[in-house]
């Protein structure tokens, strides 16, 4: 896991972007949600004609992925290009929801989980990096 | 200035002139708006070439308008014979009867013309006047007009039909009728917004239930609003108009989210019309006792939208709770970064103190429970990412240069913080209300923490901190010579010494030492900041006081309810009083609807309050003032179970009866009488 998520925040590009994403996303879970968490998400990502899924399944805060087919509260459909950008900190789904981009069907709570398991964007900083003269 | 007529049902409107036209230029708001997109900019009705003159307007309820009309200009020499009558209203489509009545004795044959067009301006680009570069197409199928917007995958349509035949051509729509004697013709107009999404469909109808409501269900949706809220009876006839006419528009801004089927309110008409953190935020704790069901779909929301990454267009840091979304083309191409934007440092706090507040009213346990994850996070924000010097202040600087807003505050025009002369202070900027918030929040997420999170370490902790944070607030922001709180901090930690409303906000914290309560008390009642018509967002003599400037000398009504409420909390109750009565008094001059901000000229110098031109009407927070300083005056609060009343009427108003306050002891009815002689 350490050696997957420190080639992504460091800015290079990996190879699959989304395929990386999808194996961090057990280990992302441990930290980014807690045993409140429940929901199932299915990600179809479009790509020369073809439509490949993707399924979370996050009980109790602990998620798992897998490659089928399955029923979910909230599904999602979109273009895998544009899928790497996302998980690759690149892009957010936000501006994609209300065009042609992503179709968005369900439960937008089961979303906000898969929202809270995305990397930073690219080249983000931290506010406190900002400030010369901090005096904590 | 040009009188405008508003129907709307959540982020869904239509704003036209008195007679019912919409004439729209690119930067003037009128036109047919839904989801941020204007999708009728030109609807203008003429009869045998003359256009209409409008009589009057009935104003049926808020989603919903009737026009009385003559055609042609008025002469005292001929009488019109035919009336024009055009029942619009709102529910998902805009729809509109337009019925033409001839009072002649002869029967007339007529060309009635509808000229239709739209701009399908993103509500940024009428705001910021700006120009749009892709045009629509337009196409005539089956009587139907459909105009289509395309740029890129951002597609929008508005489709306009008629039920009686007519000429449909690429500007409008022609009827050639035949009116017999004392008889009408009508035809009902329809016109549907589609956001189109992926293949397609409608963007909204794969997420929320209900989308079109028919006015038959809104009205009976309005008549159940009406019968929930509870019921005033007063001798004052301002109080009782403006609340009146604020649980109307409570229902009227209420828009589905995207989170949840239930509504949560918007934040104001036209420019306002979108969720909004801090809007939002303080709308609930305005109306906790009036309109409760308002607040779990917000604190919902704010928690499904919470910030999980960092990211600088969008200023989202983890924790952080969204400050503002919208839908439109300028969202979807990354020109504004409201896809959500989360610069503000207040929403943040605001959550954690609206999850409290609604459980001391509602019981509702459950909630506080389910979102302590939410509510962790946005406490451990306070510490962390707002904490932008290390000297535990919540701080703000934008990242976002092009396109972020400078202040990120209430008071979020660029010119709004400043010192006494005038100079701008560098950034980071720490204003004071903020801390106000912090502490609050921290007091209150204790609470949550010892009875629902089962962790008293963690309470006994932000005890602690608030403690600690009160005390080094009243050491550094305190300005001795001037006996009031900065306006804020400037980065080298010395303070921005303007005399502003934000000390208002500091009372309703709690974070103000008592000894020096009565010095802020008395610089809000002063002739400085209180005009006569309420209390100014900044001082007269400070060097940018400008009684028309949004943010630097105008008097908001919400930000007085806040302070009345502040005033309370430290036992001026007559104090309070004089601002609840203040803005009471304003209310009429608006016909009830307290508008977003007017003007801070002395009462003395203007015998009714002055509007200031490009207020929202109606918005959100001022609609929940009315509720709020009801609130005040009756001395309503949440004591375990029960509701404890205190009520300080001030010297205008002798009797106030409020039947059926909802909380957790189900309804209460709440009196209060001055005794004769008081």
């Amino acid at each position: 896991m350490a050696t997957g998520m420190a080639a992504v925040d460091a800015g290079t590009h990996p190879a699959d972007p989304t395929a990386e994403f999808f194996a961090q996303v057990p280990y992302r879970a441990r930290t980014a949600l807690t045993h409140r968490h429940n929901g199932t998400i299915l990600i179809e990502l479009l790509e020369n004609g073809r439509r490949e899924p993707w399924h979370i399944s996050v009980e109790h805060g602990q998620a798992s992925v897998s490659r089928e087919h399955r029923a979910a509260d909230c599904t999602l459909t979109l273009e895998r290009s544009l899928f790497d950008r996302i998980v690759d900190g690149e892009a957010q789904f936000g501006p994609y929801l209300f065009r042609g981009r992503v179709l968005l069907k369900g439960d937008f709570q089961a979303f906000a989980i898969l929202r809270r398991l995305l990397p930073d964007m690219k080249g983000a900083r931290d506010p406190r990096s900002l400030a010369p003269g901090r005096r904590g | 200035m040009k009188h405008r007529i508003s129907v709307l049902d959540g982020n869904t409107f239509v704003v036209s002139n008195s007679n019912g036209d919409i004439a729209a230029s690119h930067a003037s708001p009128e036109g047919f708006f839904s989801f941020d997109t204007r999708f009728l900019s030109t609807w203008v009705l003429t009869v045998d070439g003359q256009g209409l003159n409008g009589l009057a307007v009935d104003d049926l309820n808020y989603f919903e308008a009737k026009f009385f009309c003559v055609p042609g200009e008025p002469t005292p020499y001929v009488n019109a014979t035919l009336s024009v009558i055009r029942h619009r209203w709102v529910g998902g489509s805009f729809d509109e009867r337009l019925t033409i009545v001839n009072h002649a004795q002869e029967a007339v044959d007529l060309l009635v013309r509808l000229e239709v067009a739209s701009d399908f301006a993103d509500v940024f680009d009428v705001k910021n006047a700006v120009v749009k570069q892709f045009k629509p197409t337009i196409i005539v199928a089956d009587g139907a007009l459909h105009l289509d917007y395309r740029r890129e995958d951002f597609h929008r349509t508005a489709i306009v039909r008629s039920t009686e035949p007519s000429e449909t051509d690429e500007r409008g729509m022609s009827f050639r009728i035949r009116v017999e004697p004392q008889a009408s013709w009508s035809t009902l107009l329809r016109v549907e917004s589609v956001v189109r999404g992926m293949g397609g469909s409608d963007v909204r109808s794969s997420i929320y239930a209900e989308h079109k409501k028919a006015s038959a269900e809104l009205a009976e949706d309005l008549r159940r609003w009406f019968d929930s809220a509870p019921r005033l009876e007063t001798d004052s006839l301002a109080l009782a108009e403006t609340y009146a006419k604020s649980v109307e528009d409570l229902a009227a801004l209420r828009h589905v989210g995207m989170s949840r089927p239930t509504r949560m309110p918007s934040a104001g008409l036209p420019w306002f019309m979108a969720p909004f953190g801090r809007d939002n935020a303080i709308t609930c704790l305005q109306t906790l006792p009036f309109t409760p069901e308002l607040t779990p779909t917000m604190l919902n929301a704010f928690a499904a939208g919470q910030g999980a990454r960092l990211g600088d267009f969008r200023e989202e840091e983890p924790g952080k709770i969204a400050h503002e979304t919208r839908y439109g083309e300028s969202s979807s191409f990354e020109e504004q970064p409201h896809s959500p934007y989360y610069g503000s440092a207040d929403a943040t706090p605001l959550f954690v103190i609206l999850l409290d507040e609604y459980e001391r009213w509602s019981g509702d346990s459950t909630l506080a429970r389910h979102l302590e994850l939410e509510a962790r996070a946005a406490l451990d924000w306070i510490d962390t990412y707002a904490n932008i010097m290390g000297d535990g202040y919540i701080w703000y600087q934008r990242r976002n240069e092009a396109t972020g807003l400078e202040n990120q505050c209430w008071k979020d025009s660029w010119d709004a913080i400043s010192y006494r002369d005038g100079r701008l202070p560098g950034f980071p900027r720490a204003t004071c209300e903020l801390q106000g918030y912090a502490y609050d929040a921290k007091l209150r997420g204790a609470r949550l923490a010892r009875l629902f999170w089962h962790d008293e370490a963690y309470a006994q902790r932000l005890e602690r901190e608030a403690a600690d944070l009160k005390a080094r607030f009243n050491r550094d922001f305190w300005i001795a010579d001037g006996e009031y709180y900065a306006l804020a901090l400037d980065p080298d930690g010395e303070p921005v010494d303007a005399l502003s409303s934000n000390i208002g906000h500091l009372l309703w914290s709690g974070i103000v030492e008592e000894s020096r309560a009565a010095m802020v008390v008395d610089h809000l009642m002063g002739p400085r900041l209180f005009s006569g018509w309420g209390v100014r967002t900044l001082a007269e003599g400070e060097g940018r006081y400008n009684p028309v400037g949004y943010h630097v000398g105008t008097v908001w009504p919400f930000d007085n309810s806040i302070t009345a409420w502040g005033m309370w909390r430290y036992g001026f109750r007559s104090e309070a009083g004089r601002i609840a009565q203040a803005i009471i008094d304003a209310a009429p001059f608006f016909d009830g609807r307290l508008p977003e901000v007017f003007a801070g000229y002395s009462r003395q110098s203007t015998r009714r309050p002055v509007g200031y031109p490009t207020a929202s009407s109606p918005q959100a927070w001022s609609t929940g003032a009315p509720p709020l300083l009801l609130r005040i005056m009756l001395g309503m609060q949440p004591h375990g179970e029960e509701l404890l009343a205190d009520p300080a009427l001030p010297a205008g108003i002798q009797k106030i009866n409020l039947f059926g306050v909802l909380g957790r002891w189900g309804r209460q009815d709440v009196s209060a009488e001055r005794a004769a002689g008081d």
